[in-house]
């Protein structure tokens, strides 16, 4: 166990370093001199080369790639072009809104996911589940941002308790959820039918019905409980389209988070943001993953064993 | 060869009894016609602008009605078609022969080059795709060709892992390993005896793909890091709908179905494919 | 002794597929008395586990019980609702699996997969159940009970786990214990053990036993009688010395000369030609006629009834001429 975790642990630096570097080989390589773009058009070569200087530009890449990672290390993301505020602290402000949507829309998800996934095995072949899996199909067919059009559309507009925009007051988180959490719902209900239908086929299943356990029982103790360990992988595997899901619901949704800080930043080409925002993300979905790999290992005590990689 | 026939033969028999994935094969030729023959299909030009006829609703001249700039939303709905099915197609190919051509030489020469692949396929399943995606059409700008590319080079991942593993698997069978004994070059292997025996995954995997690049595609034109305006592109629609969404609804709603449409349809074409040609599902 | 407390009478089974059903088990009947042990031998595939699930009403889609009548104690438990079967399942009728391996639930303690049994039919305080269970482990054979029940089934043994299946079989003394192959996954001095386990018990608690296996050695130390499978029928059923000492029919007569210890000494093992034939490529006449090796043209053509000749039952056209 102790050597899976450290094992996995240097994997998941290895792979946060290699992201770093294509994070920063991706963005060096962009047309146009930031110095230039955040002095405006009247500034003269001089004063322009004299903050290229300052900023460090001047320098050889590889040069300046070192720099940046030991300011990332040390939690330095650099300070925005036009803001003028640490881009970590920006990050934080905007953070507080990205997650609290993807939390709650991931809880939505594995909600009703899970239940109508498990209600669509049970009934296998039979009109709730070819129901049931005719949405899921249209669910993760439909663009987030989408449903949250249609989501303001038919019901903000109508019913005046949901904000059109804004996340004031966790109403306002309402709708957002339901539009960002119905893509993963879908996705959740299909693996979690067709984990549980493999599940019910084990011979353990048979074993427990023969004892005479209730339905409810062998639905929920037995198949339900083995049928969720493939979901846990997926759960992690989500975190950073579900992160990027909640960008664009939040740009429908007019919240002031991730999504919102990226795309101006983009759109004013303020490359720290960006920069730092990439990063961020891409740390925080592999810490994820990693926390995700170690509890499935707690989880599934067969993996405690060395038995897991043979299942 | 002969039993890969058979195999192909059988696949078909079952796929042909999805009915539901024959509709939407059908639906999805449909689609491909109407793409190449757009103008054929609709009188209108997709980008004049007609200042006068602006925001009209569904009605006998415009059957989807127009937009803000009185342009016809059923001819944009038909030009987007080909954004996204050009996109979707064109960028899992890309995706797909860099998945093969890594999961391949992964499988197959193992050691340290299997050790540095797998270790990028980590890393690029790890990488928050659309983040980075949105990064690279920051970097390379607007247009359709940019499109192709980033979420090519993005989406190779998942196809490189499955073949890797496939590889894996069929390295140490007899006529592979008999071959090699008969002095068969690794190129005459990798594209003779191997590339057939994944053919079926690769086909499940660009069915798959697909779909999600086009609504990687959907996603980044919505944000306006897709196609140049005033390009017309089912992403880029909703987006400019959503001013107008307490006046003009269904401006919003006729791209949006048309996204699902597509996209439902090649998920159910997919799911299907992998019926029909996963062993396992066999009895 | 005499009370009968299990009769099967034409018990049929049928495999629905796209367009056809075909027969799994075809029409099978016999008693079975309180205390006795028969045993159902037969190749695999021959319907002997389906068999077992039928009677416990656990056959599943695309499998389906086609007509037939079970009565246990009185009680006809074909076509008798899930909630009223649960009754039985567990409680008056256990079954002991195939294999330990899969039987188990992977991520539940043992000890707790006991106890869960004992609490789906009984009245008691989880303490007591579980108070129970640590005695029933000890029963079968296991001495660290207390280790053992709190251990999940991938840290035990084959031998182990099944000990541990047939604990849960007899939580809640059964009258009827149906033991699908128990030792066929097990290795061969585990078989052994798991065996005289299994006969104890069954003595000590006087419990009525069916005991599938497709070893002619393991039904004869086993049973007090004989029921032999082909094909999803029964091709004879008697005593067990009349069946081992007289047998009737050639498949049974074929399976005892497969034995290593009949064949010893005299000539190399015997084995049977051909495999029982698929649900979908039934021949027209007798079953067995493509592997027997006294079929005539009659066998091939029509199918011999199962006859009775003083409570030894055959289902052989030639067997029957020789009485005639």
């Amino acid at each position: 166990m102790r050597k899976y975790l450290l094992k996995r642990i240097g994997l998941a630096i290895g792979i946060v370093f290699a992201i770093s570097l294509i994070t920063f080989i991706i963005l060096n390589i962009i047309p146009g001199d930031p110095a230039a773009l955040m002095l405006g058009d009247m500034a003269s070569p001089e004063t322009i080369a004299k903050l290229r200087e300052q900023m460090g530009l001047d320098r050889p890449l590889p040069e300046q790639y070192i720099a940046w990672i030991f300011r990332l290390i040390t939690g330095d993301l650099g300070n925005s072009y036009f803001q003028k505020k640490p881009v970590l602290e920006l990050i934080g402000y905007a953070l507080y809104y990205t997650s609290r949507l993807a939390i709650c829309a991931y809880a939505i998800a594995l909600i009703i996911g899970i239940t109508s996934g498990v209600i669509a095995a049970v009934f296998q072949g039979k009109a709730v589940d070819r129901i049931l899996m005719t949405i899921a199909i249209m669910g993760i067919s439909a663009p987030a941002f989408w449903v949250a059009i249609l989501l303001q559309i038919y019901i903000a507009l109508n019913f005046d308790i949901f904000p059109v925009s804004g996340a004031n007051e966790p109403i306002g988180f309402v709708l957002p959820s339901i539009a960002l959490g119905s893509r993963y719902a879908a996705s959740i209900a299909r693996i979690t039918r067709t984990s549980m239908i493999e599940t019910m086929n084990q011979d353990f299943i048979k074993t427990a019905r023969a004892k005479g356990l209730k339905n409810y029982r062998i639905i929920l103790v037995h198949a339900l409980r083995n049928a969720l360990l493939p979901i846990v992988t997926v759960i992690g595997s989500d975190i950073g389209s579900l992160l990027a899901g909640a960008m664009l619901t939040e740009s429908v949704f007019n919240i002031p988070g991730i999504g919102k800080l990226l795309i101006d930043a983009i759109n004013k080409r303020d490359l720290p943001i960006v920069q730092g925002t990439v990063m961020y993300i891409a740390t925080v979905c592999v810490l994820i993953y990693l926390i995700v790999d170690i509890l499935y290992a707690v989880i599934d005590p067969r993996i405690k064993l060395g038995e897991g990689s043979s299942e | 060869m002969n039993k890969n026939e058979g195999y192909y033969v059988q696949s078909l028999k079952i796929l042909k009894r999805n009915k539901l994935a024959l509709v939407c094969i059908f639906i999805i030729f449909f689609l491909i016609i109407i793409s190449i023959f757009a103008p054929v299909f609709t009188s209108y030009d997709p980008d004049k602008q007609n200042l006068s006829e602006r925001l009209l609703s569904p009605g006998s001249e415009h059957i989807f009605g127009t937009d803000e700039f009185g342009r016809d939303i059923f001819t944009r709905c038909v030009y987007g078609c080909r954004i996204s099915l050009s996109v979707g197609i064109i960028s899992q190919m890309i995706a797909t022969i860099i998945g093969y051509a890594l999961g391949v030489s992964a499988g197959y020469f193992g050691k340290k080059t299997d050790g540095i692949i797998s270790f990028f396929i980590q890393v690029f399943s790890s990488v928050p795709f659309l983040l980075f995606a949105m990064a690279l059409m920051f970097v390379l700008g607007h247009g359709i060709i940019n499109l192709y590319i980033s979420l090519g080079v993005l989406s190779w991942a998942g196809t490189a892992k499955l073949i890797r593993a496939k590889v894996l698997q069929l390295k140490n069978q007899e006529y592979i390993f008999s071959s090699r004994l008969d002095g068969a070059s690794d190129l005459h292997i990798i594209l003779k005896h191997l590339l057939p025996n994944c053919i079926p995954t690769l086909i499940i995997t660009i069915t798959l793909g697909i779909p999600s690049a086009i609504l990687s595609e959907a996603s980044l034109s919505f944000l306006g890091l897709g196609v140049q305006s005033p390009t017309a592109s089912w992403g880029s629609m909703i987006a400019s709908s959503q001013t107008y969404i307490r006046t003009n609804t269904y401006y919003s709603l006729f791209p949006g179905i048309c996204i699902i449409i597509t996209v439902m349809a090649f998920h159910i074409i997919g799911d299907g494919l992998r019926d029909a040609l996963d062993p396992k599902m066999r009895l | 002794m005499d009370e009968v407390i299990l009769k099967v009478r034409d018990l049929t089974v049928v495999l629905d597929s796209l367009d056809k059903t075909f027969r799994i088990l075809d029409k099978i009947s016999f008693d079975l008395k309180k205390g006795e042990t028969l045993g159902v031998v037969g190749e695999s595939g021959c319907g002997k586990s389906m068999l077992a699930s039928a009677i416990m009403g656990l056959t599943s889609k695309p499998l389906r019980i086609d007509g037939g009548s079970v009565v246990f104690k009185g009680e006809e438990l074909i076509g008798l609702p899930e909630k009223k079967l649960r009754y039985y399942r567990g409680k008056k009728i256990a079954m002991i699996f195939q294999d330990p391996m899969t039987s188990l639930n992977p991520i539940i303690k043992c000890g707790s997969q006991i106890v869960e049994t004992i609490l789906a039919h009984e009245k008691v305080s989880k303490k007591e159940a579980k108070e129970r269970s640590l005695r029933l482990i000890r029963e079968v054979g296991l001495d660290n009970a207390n280790e053992i029940y709190n251990k999940i089934p991938a840290q035990l043994s084959g031998g182990q786990r099944q000990r541990i299946v047939i604990a849960m079989a007899l939580s809640c003394s059964p009258d009827l214990i149906i033991c699908d192959e128990p030792t066929t996954a097990l290795d061969v001095v585990i078989q052994k053990q798991i065996l005289n386990l299994i006969k104890r018990l069954v003595q000590e608690t006087r419990a009525s036993c069916i005991f599938i296996s497709h070893d002619m050695g393991v039904i004869a130390d086993m049973s007090d009688k004989v029921m032999v499978m082909y094909a999803g029928q029964v091709v004879e059923h008697a005593d067990q010395k009349a069946v081992f000492e007289n047998p009737a029919h050639p498949y049974s007569k074929a399976l005892q000369a497969s034995l290593p210890q009949k064949a010893k000494g005299k000539e190399r093992l015997h084995e049977i030609p051909g495999s029982v034939p698929l649900p979908d490529n039934m021949p027209k006449g007798c079953l067995f006629a493509d592997r027997c090796p006294l079929a005539d043209s009659r066998c091939k053509e029509q199918r011999p009834d199962l006859t009775n000749n003083n409570g030894h039952f055959c289902r052989c056209f030639k067997e029957q001429e020789q009485i005639g």
